[in-house]
């Protein structure tokens, strides 16, 4: 008895560790793709016009769902997708009249000036997926 | 045994299955956070290595669940509570009064927050009766 609880302990051991670590390089994976602090900056520099994905990828692991859904209503280029735990204290000087960044946010950008009128994604379901809709078609120029 | 000491013993595993089961299933569920608390709050690993044994940490927190609610293998589940609680615990003593950026790790990933005196004494407080309970149970 005890053998065959090792044998499936062992078992369930290997599946949980393997997926896990799927998890993390898929994760790592959607980290390299992420806009870096100083673009995010020169962007919003040069007078961004668009929409900024504020994401914490370290503590929010389903972020890639939210990315997927905004790429969809978005072209690629009108939204700056970043991951925040990788800013400074300084880069996130730049976001005046924000205070909490840790939540995935969706903000429009005119201008170069987030406006402070952030869509909090704390939630995904289809209700939820009506409202960003919502959100990106009042902002959208 | 006395029947009172079983019951007691009962009660003791089912709180820790449910301390392990919600430890566990958070950290597997944001894998990655925990594999950065691992390897860049802590600095206990490099990130090669954090790839491998902070999942695998995860799971064998599972694992001991399982153990912790079977019979015949509660008494291995209580060792490893304790061994578990002496690798958690050699790793907070040392950073007590920091400031980790993701909380203490113990239960998923939370806001800025300071290792106190509190999470040593929760955790010492559980490898003690793991220990008791695990030894009572071999001897």
């Amino acid at each position: 008895m005890i053998i065959l609880s090792l044998i499936v302990s062992l078992l369930i051991l290997l599946v949980l560790t393997l997926r896990a670590r799927k998890q993390i390089f898929l994760q790592e994976r959607i980290l390299a793709n992420m806009m870096p602090a100083a673009e995010v900056r020169k962007k919003l520099e040069e007078k961004f016009n668009g929409f900024a994905l504020c994401l914490d990828i370290t503590r929010y692991p389903n972020t890639r769902r939210i990315i997927d859904f905004i790429c969809q209503h978005i072209e690629r280029d009108k939204v700056l997708i970043y991951d925040i735990s990788t800013f400074t204290a300084r880069d996130i000087a730049m976001f005046q009249g924000i205070e909490n960044y840790y939540y995935p946010s969706l903000a429009s950008v005119k201008n170069g000036i987030l406006n402070p009128d952030m869509f909090v994604l704390n939630r995904f379901d289809s209700d939820f997926k009506n409202r960003i809709e919502e959100f990106i078609e009042l902002r959208k120029d | 045994m006395n029947n009172w000491l079983i019951v007691l013993q009962w009660v003791a595993a089912i709180g820790m299955a449910i301390v392990f089961y919600k430890s566990s299933i958070q950290k597997l569920q944001n894998a990655y956070g925990f594999y950065r608390i691992i390897s860049e709050d802590y600095k206990l690993i490099s990130k090669e290595k954090a790839t491998f044994f902070s999942p695998l940490l995860a799971a064998f927190e599972f694992i001991v669940v399982i153990w912790l609610l079977t019979p015949w293998m509660q008494a291995w589940g209580f060792i490893m509570v304790a061994c578990l609680q002496v690798l958690f615990l050699s790793v907070l003593i040392p950073r007590k009064g920091d400031v980790m950026k993701y909380g203490c790790g113990c239960f998923g990933l939370n806001t800025p927050k300071e290792i106190t005196s509190r999470d040593i004494v929760r955790n010492s407080m559980i490898l003690c009766a793991a220990a008791i309970l695990g030894c009572m149970n071999l001897l």
